[in-house]
């Protein structure tokens, strides 16, 4: 019970990402991201990048709810 | 007046005047030559939206990458649109609490490369990454 508490509260309403930044080249960031509910992965090259690829994803589930899809 | 040392005829130049300030997040307008009226941000992602959609819409400066996305489906490339504004009028403007023309330069590594001014300090600084420029924003309105 403890652990399925532990495990909800790592979850995100509208979606979940697991981010690991493995540089810090050209005053951004740099590394890979992982859209946790779809278990994608896309390799980001700056913040804005990253921020961006976070929107599109937000954006895919939104698009899909309006259909009636679930990604969980 | 302050006076401005900018390259105002910059095609993409634009004028971020911040109105308020909540929890360290910054709200404001956004002007450019391209429309008398301005785009209103309410957070610092909003206005990263808002510059990186104005900047694909001119196509200037061309990005050297394109940026990666978990949608499969291309977006709809809207028209260019026309310049109505010189720019001196789109430095005119002014936030209640600072005001900052920015004029990217480059669009390099997935990211803008170019000069920001503080225009009530008269202080012109370069970035080199969009967390830089917010940094760089972040920095000038703590600090008055």
């Amino acid at each position: 019970m403890q652990d399925k508490r532990n495990r909800d509260a790592l979850v995100g309403k509208k979606g979940t990402f697991v981010v690991h930044v493995q540089c810090l080249e050209n005053s951004t960031w740099q590394g890979e991201i992982v859209w946790a509910e779809k278990n994608e992965s896309l390799k980001f090259r700056s913040a804005l990048e990253l921020l961006k690829i976070m929107d599109s994803a937000l954006t895919t589930t939104e698009q899909g709810e309006e259909k009636g899809e679930s990604y969980e | 007046m302050e006076e401005i040392h900018f390259n105002l005829a910059a095609p993409n130049l634009l004028c971020i005047c911040v109105d308020d300030r909540q929890n360290g997040e910054s709200s404001g307008r956004v002007y450019c030559c391209y429309s008398r009226a301005a785009e209103s941000f309410a957070h610092e992602y909003q206005l990263i939206n808002i510059i990186e959609g104005f900047l694909d819409r001119i196509d200037y400066p061309q990005s050297s990458v394109k940026i990666r996305s978990f949608q499969k489906k291309e977006e709809k490339k809207l028209p260019r649109p026309e310049k109505v504004l010189e720019g001196r009028e789109v430095a005119s403007h002014r936030g209640k609490l600072g005001t900052f023309l920015v004029h990217v330069k480059y669009r390099q590594n997935a990211t803008w490369q170019g000069e920001i001014c503080w225009v009530e300090k008269g202080r012109n600084i370069s970035f080199r990454s969009e967390l830089e420029l917010l940094k760089r924003m972040d920095h000038a309105l703590e600090v008055q």
